[in-house]
């Protein structure tokens, strides 16, 4: 029993460890420099949105550098956006694959899951780094928390991805209502203002939205005491291993039609 | 050893029903080689495919413990955009072979020459179905699948496909669809014919022959 059980795990591992070396390689065409464009298209969205809002010179809401409160705004967007919508795609992207025995729907799904938290972590770094060059104070005042911040975005996009992505083999229709919710989630999410200046009866919509939690959680690590009395970190951690047990079942649920599809 | 438990499969066509195993329990064992026969629509690539684990049954459980192939010669995994040799070194990658191993053997096997580094995409069908052929035989298989296809390309290389065919049948087992009758008597050791959602087990492939001979008729 245990010696099968090893067996299966050197299994997992080197189909995960192969389908993610062809996903890097295959996703955007075949060009060496594939997985370079995986980190340079977000990280060209958020600088560019960064851009534009710092641009504008508008006064910060909060503190006195609005490339932090921008910042801070925009890149837990573009850590969920973009790892949850390449989840998204794993599946569809992937199907020729699934004519080796070998390989299972959840591998292709793992892999990618992986490969989306390699890309996340090069986007933020590569984002730091840029920062830093251009002189741009953007180190927070707790570095733990906005970390744990960073990942618990990531974990929440992967988790919707996931879902979406056997969603999506099912209903093609899927990727506008996906994009129609992730739109929604940031215009809610108070990326651009601070929440707390919205009517109580606003607010009490927007503290279910899991993006302003992520977004206000990373933000306490650079503001003391921001969004006080509605930040519930653990609601995003809730919701995100809620959707991934969701998005587990429901890939265990309709696994055949997957295959037939 | 390959085991279905009260499986059931069926699939939709434009307005009909087909089932293809209505609630079947059998095991294939190990060391024996199967020949199936079937008239056409009988369902007998979703049965190969059932084997391989391509696809699900609708209700039941299949049960392998060995190491099953995909069908012979059958490149459709293959990504176009990929090279041949990175092709085979993911396939080696995913079934855990030495991959220098596997892509010498496949290059001198298929002779692509330079080609093995051009896009698999560009090749010529013949060119793929080597590929894909010496891909099947550089994977260590306990049973191998074989749709009909059993060599390709002119026939000085399907010799060469029945050559290796031949040496890798002494550790390897085979679960064969045919038409033809000669190679299911020749590679085979029991025979199964499928009809009407059901499967007729014989111990030798001449009775087998002879009710498929019957449902031809």
């Amino acid at each position: 029993m245990t010696t099968s059980f090893v067996a299966a795990l050197a299994n997992q591992k080197a189909v995960m460890g192969a389908l993610i070396l062809r996903d890097m390689r295959t996703r955007f065409g075949r060009t060496a420099i594939g997985f370079v464009i995986a980190v340079a298209w977000p990280l060209t969205h958020l600088l560019a949105m960064l851009g534009v809002w710092v641009a504008l010179g508008r006064a910060v809401p909060l503190g006195t550098n609005n490339v932090v409160f921008f910042g801070t705004g925009i890149m837990p967007y573009i850590l969920c956006l973009y790892p949850g919508r390449m989840m998204m795609m794993a599946i569809q992207q992937n199907k020729p694959m699934l004519l080796f025995p070998v390989v299972k729907v959840i591998d292709i799904i793992l892999a990618r899951a992986v490969l989306e938290m390699i890309t996340a972590m090069c986007v933020l770094i590569a984002f730091c780094a840029i920062l830093y060059i251009a002189g741009v104070d953007f180190l927070p005042n707790r570095p733990e928390i906005a970390i744990a911040a960073i990942a618990v975005t990531v974990l929440y996009g992967i988790s919707v991805g996931l879902l979406s992505c056997v969603i999506l083999v099912l209903f093609p229709m899927w990727v506008a209502i996906f994009i129609l919710i992730m739109i929604a989630q940031w215009i809610t999410s108070g990326a651009l203002y601070l929440p707390s200046m919205m009517p109580s009866w606003v607010l009490d919509y927007i503290v279910y939205n899991p993006l302003y939690h992520c977004i206000s959680w990373l933000r306490t690590a650079y503001y003391d005491g921001y969004a006080e009395g509605t930040l519930d970190p653990l609601y995003v951690v809730q919701v995100s291993l809620f959707t991934l047990l969701l998005g587990f079942a429901a890939e265990r649920a309709v696994r055949g039609k997957l295959l037939m599809k | 050893m390959i085991r279905f438990q009260n499986v059931f499969k069926f699939y939709r066509t434009q307005k009909t029903l087909k089932i293809v195993l209505d609630h079947i329990s059998f095991r294939l064992d190990k060391g024996v080689s199967y020949g199936i026969m079937g008239i056409n629509g009988a369902g007998k690539s979703t049965l190969m495919r059932l084997i391989a684990g391509t696809e699900m049954p609708n209700s039941g459980r299949i049960v392998r413990d060995s190491r099953v192939s995909w069908p012979l010669g059958f490149a459709g995994g293959l990504h176009p955009a990929l090279t041949g040799r990175e092709n085979i070194q993911f396939v080696a990658r995913v079934y855990r072979q030495d991959i220098r191993k596997a892509v010498r053997f496949v290059e001198d096997f298929a002779e692509l020459g330079p080609f093995i580094d051009a896009p698999f995409g560009t090749y010529s069908s013949g060119m793929q179905q080597r590929l894909a052929f010496g891909l099947s035989m550089a994977i260590d298989f306990d049973c191998y699948l074989i749709d009909e296809v059993m060599a390709v390309g002119d026939s000085r290389f399907q010799q060469r496909c029945r050559d290796e065919f031949n040496k890798r049948k002494q550790y390897s087992d085979m679960i064969m669809i045919s038409h033809s009758i000669e190679l299911v008597q020749m590679y085979c050791d029991r025979g199964i014919v499928l009809a009407d959602g059901k499967m007729y087990f014989f111990d030798s492939v001449s009775d087998a022959v002879e009710m498929y001979k019957q449902l031809n008729m």
